[in-house]
């Protein structure tokens, strides 16, 4: 009995299908509770790691299998926080990971940045998957939008337009955050 | 020069999103922090998500390893023994065969009862035949002459009449007259999508794209599932997945693209879902497909392609942007002649568009028209002339323009502007010309047009769809969807008829829908 995948087709297996599929929902959904971009990384392993010693999730139709997927991820992340609780992480860990270190120097501008960034990553992960998939062709993989027409199959109207409203519907915040506070002096 | 701080708008959404990254250093602007951000988010993500994709395949190779290292003497499992990869794989090829034995004693039951309506059904013509025998037997009816009458060739079943939807969720068949629901057929896949529906043969043929990539027949009638076929997920492009649909005479051609960027054909047989045959086309980026007699025809980034049925070329014609990237819609055949509209985006973010018509048999090409500024993205072909309609950015006052092209010859005949974008094919039916023109932030200019299709001359416009679907229109019923609702409007002035808004699901920004009247 061949018990050993064909290394040329471990990534045609049924866990790296199910990582394919979701990895970018989950990944999200960590990142939203754990800033650490190297542990929200680990974790997203532990998930799929998880996955992979499941008894249960190969009697889970698809869409349970993603609920299954998100328990675990919050599962984790709630691990991980009680871990670092114990270890008194370096709480500068945080700030380390701002996308734009050292770029603003006065340190008013720096705490807006981190309240964008911050705000941004909530928002994200309350998107669904289509937009988030969009976004990250257009800004991970650097597609336009005729591109990710094509690997979305949809047309590339459809994409323009659900790409401009997703980016009008994050812009807000950033309007929020930066131009509420002079409005009119009324505030 | 782009404007200070103003919205997304889909026209030029592209060439926005790369200024603003241009201009990154600009701290006046808030759209510049959120495409920093959402590069840097989204750049970080996809190196995440390499890296954990290749530890993962590690660590199930090693997996692997030590399970085989501790089988190989006793392949029997041990109590307690972990679920290993390959069990989770056994475990669906045992529900699958659960399933198989179920689909089993259910073919079964349906070929006892189709054995049964067909001694019905013998037995009943037999009956027919010895009555019309008997009835004209003193009329000197040779019985030749009832057997001939009843050899008429085969022709395909009608497709039930409906208006058939499908978004995220589910697919619908709704009743034409009153939008009520007839039947809903769920798709339990994640993130899938309907991309494209074909009713015919009283079947109703989706091509489903998402985590599975899909080839659907539903029963027209009843909506039940006729069969499916999965497109190997190894076989297909792993950014994502994309698939179009052609059914002619008993097969259906679905075609997809695959890891290497090329071209992949799959011809089915339309009755069972059997795949008959699998070609490798050279093609990049296939824009649209069209399938006649013999031939598929294929409009790619770099140009038309006609195929036979074997997947063999017959001829190519190649093609190239001026100045910019080559956008072609679909192909048309249409007596004799291929139509394609061919766009060229630049990334200065403008663009123009020709009308170009092709021998089918040889690839020659026949006319090309005039540019004409903005892109396109379909069009409709008459026997008198081609109907498109163009998007055009950065236009404060005519985003879009419908303009009809002699079929003969590629001469203008007329153009019509509108303050919205035409972003879909329009349709036509009785003379008359019906579109959609669509500006997001200016709901006022949402407008659905019917306009005399010899002169253009507008007969009555409707507000409050906001489409870039193609509208359809079927026995004097004018079909549009928008991403909450189907509408059905008398095409004779545009009046509301009924709108069907589902709680969720379908439409939606992804969905597509055919009519049968």
């Amino acid at each position: 009995m061949q018990l050993v995948h064909d290394p040329s087709t471990l990534d045609q297996s049924p866990i790296a299908e199910l990582y394919q599929r979701h990895w970018l929902i989950i990944l999200v959904s960590i990142h939203q509770l754990v800033p650490s971009r190297e542990d929200a990384e680990d974790l997203l392993l532990e998930v799929f790691l998880a996955a992979l010693e499941s008894d249960i999730l190969s009697t889970l139709g698809e869409k349970q299998q993603l609920a299954w997927l998100r328990r675990v991820a919050r599962n984790k992340c709630v691990d991980y926080f009680r871990r670092m609780t114990r270890q008194r992480a370096v709480p500068l860990e945080e700030a380390a990971e701002t996308l734009y270190e050292g770029k603003e120097s006065d340190p008013e501008q720096t705490t807006l940045r981190h309240e964008e960034q911050l705000l941004l990553r909530n928002r994200l992960a309350s998107l669904t998957e289509v937009q988030q998939q969009v976004l990250s062709l257009r800004f991970g993989d650097g597609l336009r939008c005729e591109e990710i027409a094509r690997v979305m199959n949809r047309t590339e109207g459809a994409i323009r337009t659900l790409l401009s409203r997703t980016l009008n519907l994050l812009r807000s915040i950033y309007i929020q955050a930066r131009e509420e506070p002079y409005h009119d002096g009324s505030r | 020069m782009m404007g200070h701080d103003e919205e997304f708008v889909p026209e030029r959404v592209n060439e926005r999103v790369d200024w603003l990254f241009e201009q990154q250093h600009d701290s006046t602007l808030s759209k510049t922090y959120l495409v920093e951000d959402l590069q840097s988010i989204y750049g970080e993500y996809v190196g995440i998500r390499d890296r954990v994709r290749e530890r993962l395949i590690e660590r199930i190779a090693d997996k692997a390893t030590i399970q085989q290292s501790s089988t190989e003497p006793k392949a029997s499992k041990k109590r307690g023994e972990r679920p290993s990869l390959i069990n989770f794989e056994k475990r669906k090829h045992q529900m699958r065969g659960l399933n198989l034995y179920t689909e089993q004693r259910l073919q079964r039951l349906e070929l006892a009862t189709a054995v049964c309506f067909a001694v019905l059904l013998v037995g009943s013509m037999a009956w027919l035949s010895s009555l019309a025998r008997s009835l004209h037997k003193n009329t000197a009816l040779p019985n030749s002459s009832l057997s001939s009458k009843m050899q008429v060739p085969v022709t395909p079943p009608k497709t039930t009449s409906g208006v058939y939807v499908g978004g995220k969720k589910s697919v619908m068949r709704l009743n034409t007259q009153t939008g009520e629901i007839i039947w809903t057929y769920s798709l339990d896949i994640p993130n899938s999508s309907v991309a494209k529906i074909i009713p015919a043969n009283n079947t109703t043929y989706l091509a489903i794209v998402g985590d599975k990539t899909m080839v659907v027949a539903l029963d027209a009638d009843s909506g039940k599932l006729r069969w499916s076929y999965q497109i190997p997920s190894t076989q297909l492009n792993t950014l994502g997945n994309s698939l179009d649909l052609g059914v002619q005479d008993s097969s259906v051609y679905a075609s997809a693209m695959t890891n290497n960027g090329t071209a992949i054909l799959y011809k089915l047989d339309a009755t069972s879902g059997k795949q008959l045959a699998q070609f490798s086309l050279n093609v990049p980026s296939v824009s649209g497909m069209e399938v006649t007699k013999d031939t598929l025809y294929i409009t790619a980034s770099d140009g038309l392609y006609a195929f036979d049925l074997n997947g063999n070329l017959r001829w190519q014609m190649k093609m190239a942007g001026d100045g910019g990237a080559l956008v072609m819609t679909r192909p048309h055949v249409s007596d004799g002649t291929v139509f394609t509209a061919l766009s060229t985006v630049r990334g200065d973010g403008s663009s123009d568009t020709v009308l170009a018509a092709f021998d089918a048999n040889t690839g020659q090409k026949r006319w090309q028209s005039q540019s004409v500024s903005g892109q396109t993205f379909d069009l409709t072909v008459t026997d008198k002339a081609v109907y498109f309609g163009i998007a055009r950015p950065d236009q404060t006052k005519s985003r879009g323009t419908l303009y009809a092209y002699d079929v003969q010859n590629g001469k203008q005949i007329w153009e019509s502007d509108t303050v919205g974008a035409i972003e879909a094919a329009p349709a036509i039916a009785d003379g008359v010309v019906y579109y959609a023109a669509y500006f997001p932030t200016f709901p006022d200019a949402n407008l659905v047009f019917a306009a005399d299709a010899t002169t253009g001359v507008g007969k009555w416009q409707q507000g409050g769809i906001a489409t870039g679907t193609p509208l359809r229109v079927s026995n004097g019923v004018l079909y549009a969807m928008d991403e909450h609702s189907v509408y059905a409007l008398k095409a004779s002035d545009g009046n509301l008829m009924w709108k069907f808004t589902p709680k969720d699901g379908v439409p939606s920004d992804q969905a597509s829908f055919e009519v049968v009247g």
